[in-house]
C-alpha cells in the first residue's frame, strides 16, 4: 500500500462518512429549513473529498474533468438551498416551534398591518 | 401567506461600468473573461489539451455568446488576488467546520434542533457583493440566507443551532463575511466603508 | 485498497437508503426535492469512487452531466412548488 493509496483512501472514507452524516441529518431533523442544513454542507464536503480520493489515482488528463464536478457542486449547492429554503418558508414548512428568535416573521407581520 | 414583494431599485451608485454594452469591438473584449471560462469548461470536459482543441472551444464559445448574448450586467466588482485565495481558503475551512457542526446536531439533537431566523443588515450596496455576501454566509456553519431584500440591503438568515443569543453571533458572523468579500472584491471606497464599520463594531 | 472501497460503498449504500426513506416519506414535495437532490449527488459520489478503483477515467463525462442535471431538476421543482404556494 502506497502513500497515494493510504492518501485516497483516508479522502474516500471521511468523504463517505460524511455524506452519511449528511443522510442521518436529512432523516432526523425535524423541517425542510434544518434538512436543507445536512443536505447541502456534509454533502457537498463527503463529494469534494471523494472526488479528491478518486482523482489521486487516475491520470492527470481525466482527473480534471472531476475538478469540473466538484466546482458544479459547490456552486450549486448555496443556491439550491436559499430556493428551496425561500419556497419552505412561504410555504409555511418551517415548524414555527423550533424556531427562538424569527425577524422575518415579524416584518411580515408589520408589512400586513401597515397594508390593512 | 403575506406577499413581500421587494420593491425595484431605481438608483445606482457611481463607479460601476457596464460590461457587453457600446462599442462592437469593445463589447467583444468585455467578453473575454466569459469566453476563457467556458473554453476552460470546454476543455476539462473533453480531458485533451491541444491546439485544435482549443481553437474549436474558442469557436464554439464566440458563437454561444454572439447568439445567446446575455443581458448587460452592471458591475463594481475589482478582482483582488490575494483577498481572493483568502476567500476560497476561508470558504473550504468553513464548509469543513460545518459539516462537523452540522453532522453533530443531526446525531446529538435530530428532532430536537432548535433554530433562528435574524434580520442582518449589510454595510456596503452593491449586487454582485450581496449576491456572493449571501452565498458565503449559506456555505458558514449551519447558515443559510432564506430571503433577500436587496432594497434595505437586508439579508434574513436562518441558523440552525443556537439559543437565544443568536441574533448578535449571527450579525457578527455575516458583517465578518461580507469583509472578506469586501477584501476579495471590493472597492476602495466599499473596503473603506467595511473597515470604519469593522472598528466600530469592535469598539461597541 | 479491496476493504477501503468495500467499506466506502457500503457507506455510500447506507447514506442512500436513509436518502430513500425521506424520499418516500417526505412530508411535503420541498423535502421529496432535497432527498432527490442528494441522491443524485450520492450516485455522482459513487461513479467517481468506482473510477477511482477502477483507475478508468471513462465515466467523467457522465457524473459532470448528473451534477449539472441534479441542480437544474432541483431548482426547476423548486421554483414550481413555490408559485404553486403563492398562488394558493
Amino acid at each position: 500500500m502506497s502513500w497515494v493509496d493510504l492518501f485516497s483512501g483516508i479522502c474516500l472514507i471521511t468523504g463517505a462518512a460524511s455524506c452519511l452524516f449528511g443522510a442521518i441529518g436529512l432523516l432526523t431533523f425535524p423541517d425542510v429549513a434544518a434538512r436543507l442544513q445536512a443536505a447541502t454542507k456534509p454533502q457537498t464536503l463527503g463529494l469534494i473529498l471523494i472526488l479528491i480520493g478518486s482523482a489521486v489515482r487516475l491520470e492527470a488528463r481525466d482527473a480534471s474533468g472531476l475538478i469540473l464536478v466538484g466546482l458544479f457542486q459547490a456552486l450549486t449547492a448555496p443556491v439550491l438551498a436559499q430556493l428551496v429554503g425561500r419556497a419552505a418558508y412561504r410555504a409555511g414548512s418551517v415548524r414555527e416551534e423550533t424556531l427562538d428568535v424569527d425577524h422575518l416573521a415579524h416584518r411580515i407581520e408589520r408589512e400586513r398591518r401597515r397594508g390593512l | 401567506m403575506a406577499e413581500h414583494a421587494i420593491p425595484p431599485r431605481n438608483s445606482r451608485p457611481g463607479g460601476e461600468h457596464v460590461v457587453s454594452a457600446g462599442h462592437p469591438l469593445r463589447r467583444l473584449v468585455r467578453r473575454i473573461p466569459l469566453l476563457a471560462w467556458l473554453v476552460l469548461v470546454w476543455l476539462l470536459l473533453w480531458g485533451t489539451y491541444d491546439l485544435g482543441t482549443t481553437l474549436f472551444g474558442v469557436l464554439v464559445g464566440v458563437l454561444v455568446t454572439g447568439f445567446f448574448p446575455a443581458p448587460p450586467i452592471v458591475t463594481d466588482i475589482r478582482l483582488r488576488p490575494w483577498g481572493i485565495v483568502r476567500l476560497v481558503m476561508r470558504l473550504a475551512w468553513d464548509l469543513v467546520v460545518s459539516t462537523a457542526r452540522v453532522s453533530w446536531h443531526a446525531v446529538a439533537q435530530g428532532p430536537r434542533a432548535r433554530a433562528a431566523i435574524v434580520e442582518v443588515r449589510l454595510v456596503t450596496d452593491s449586487d454582485h457583493l450581496m449576491a456572493m455576501v449571501a452565498n458565503a454566509v449559506s456555505l458558514a456553519p449551519g447558515n443559510f440566507v432564506l430571503q433577500l431584500d436587496r432594497a434595505n440591503r437586508i439579508c434574513y438568515v436562518y441558523a440552525l443551532g443556537c439559543g437565544r443569543d443568536a441574533s448578535e453571533r449571527v450579525r457578527r458572523e455575516v458583517l465578518a463575511w461580507e469583509r472578506s468579500v469586501v477584501r476579495a472584491v471590493g472597492t476602495a471606497e466599499q473596503l473603506r466603508l467595511v473597515e470604519r464599520t469593522h472598528r466600530g463594531v469592535e469598539v461597541d | 485498497m479491496g476493504v477501503v472501497f468495500a467499506v466506502v460503498f457500503g457507506l455510500l449504500c447506507l447514506a442512500a437508503l436513509l436518502t430513500l426513506v425521506r424520499l418516500l416519506w417526505g412530508a411535503t414535495s420541498l423535502d421529496r426535492i432535497v432527498a432527490l437532490d442528494v441522491f443524485v449527488t450520492l450516485i455522482v459520489a459513487a461513479t467517481c469512487v468506482g473510477m477511482g478503483m477502477n483507475r478508468d477515467g471513462s465515466n467523467i463525462a457522465l457524473a459532470a452531466a448528473f451534477a449539472l442535471l441534479a441542480f437544474i431538476g432541483s431548482v426547476s421543482a423548486a421554483r414550481l412548488v413555490e408559485k404553486k404556494e403563492s398562488h394558493r
